[in-house]
């Protein structure tokens, strides 16, 4: 089984994800793959809080959490991948993790951020990640909720930069 | 009782509001937004710093699992606050007046009684035909 959803989302677990997408797919587990998070009791309580019951979640580093979604990937557990960020699903799949789709929903304004389209923004090694996940055959789409169209990263893309090497 | 009302966006605010509008000046009633932007740190930080002047022994919260239920659950838990004697999630207008106006304090209040007599309830239902 491919995992179900592996999203690029700010806020990681929150009502979007659990009142929409949860609701549209359905998870058993939903892995949560955040550095800053990983580290911080208060975080991963809030996130473990958020998701309902009979839903799993568990919390990793993005290194931590590579080798566990490529087994959650080959099982036939319902698994949603939720990141803060393209650069850490670029790492995973230099890792191996199968990772054929990926959505992109929650990506605020930041200092260093540009917007991409509407109200997702990204900075130049953001989308530089993007154009190599894309040319490692991840196909990147904008999605903020279930009922939303794709939209194809490389429709609205601008071009690569090359700026951190990746 | 000291009640905080705390909620998404503009949400915990307007509903304060409108509860005084209906009871009067309600001294023992305050309320926490999260808004776009805040972290639940940010959350966390700003109800710590407001339960240390207002002591509140009632939260109620918006949405049961959303980051305003989860903040204030784990600050419960955590605690940091003595006061925190119980929290309810799915604030709504009959709910807080219900708390604000009881007159009494939170241990002297069934509250599984309080929320059951709250709830939303049908008005009106179209007849089939």
């Amino acid at each position: 089984m491919t995992l179900s959803l592996v999203r690029v989302d700010d806020r990681l677990i929150h009502g979007q994800v659990i009142a929409v997408w949860l609701r549209a797919l359905g998870a058993d587990v939903i892995v949560v793959a955040d550095d800053e998070t990983a580290e911080d009791e208060f975080l991963k309580d809030v996130l473990i809080l958020a998701a309902p019951s009979g839903v799993e979640v568990e919390v990793y580093t993005v290194d931590e959490a590579a080798p566990r979604i490529t087994e959650l990937a080959a099982s036939s557990q319902r698994t949603f991948v939720l990141v803060r960020s393209p650069i850490s699903v670029l790492r995973m799949v230099e890792q191996g993790v199968p990772i054929p789709l990926l959505n992109i929903g929650g990506m605020g304004a930041a200092s260093n951020r540009s917007k991409l389209y509407r109200n997702i923004s990204a900075s130049t090694s953001e989308i530089d990640a993007m154009h190599a996940l894309e040319r490692l055959g991840t196909k990147v789409e904008i999605r903020i909720v279930a009922d939303d169209s794709a939209v194809s990263f490389s429709s609205v893309a601008p071009p690569a930069t090359n700026s951190n090497g990746v | 009782m000291k009640i905080l009302v705390a909620g998404h966006g503009a949400l915990p605010e307007a509903l304060v509001s409108s509860a005084r509008m209906i009871g009067g000046e309600l001294p023992g009633v305050a309320s926490i937004g999260l808004f776009p932007g805040d972290t639940p740190q940010d959350l966390r930080d700003r109800m710590l710093q407001l339960l240390a002047d207002f002591p509140a022994d009632l939260i109620l919260t918006d949405l049961a699992g959303g980051t305003p239920d989860n903040v204030a659950s784990l600050v419960a838990k955590g605690g940091q606050v003595a006061s925190i004697r119980l929290i309810v999630a799915g604030a709504s207008l009959p709910l807080l007046l219900e708390f604000a106006l009881s007159g009494t304090g939170i241990e002297e209040l069934d509250s599984d009684d309080v929320i059951s007599e709250t709830g939303a309830i049908v008005r009106f239902r179209a007849p089939v035909d």
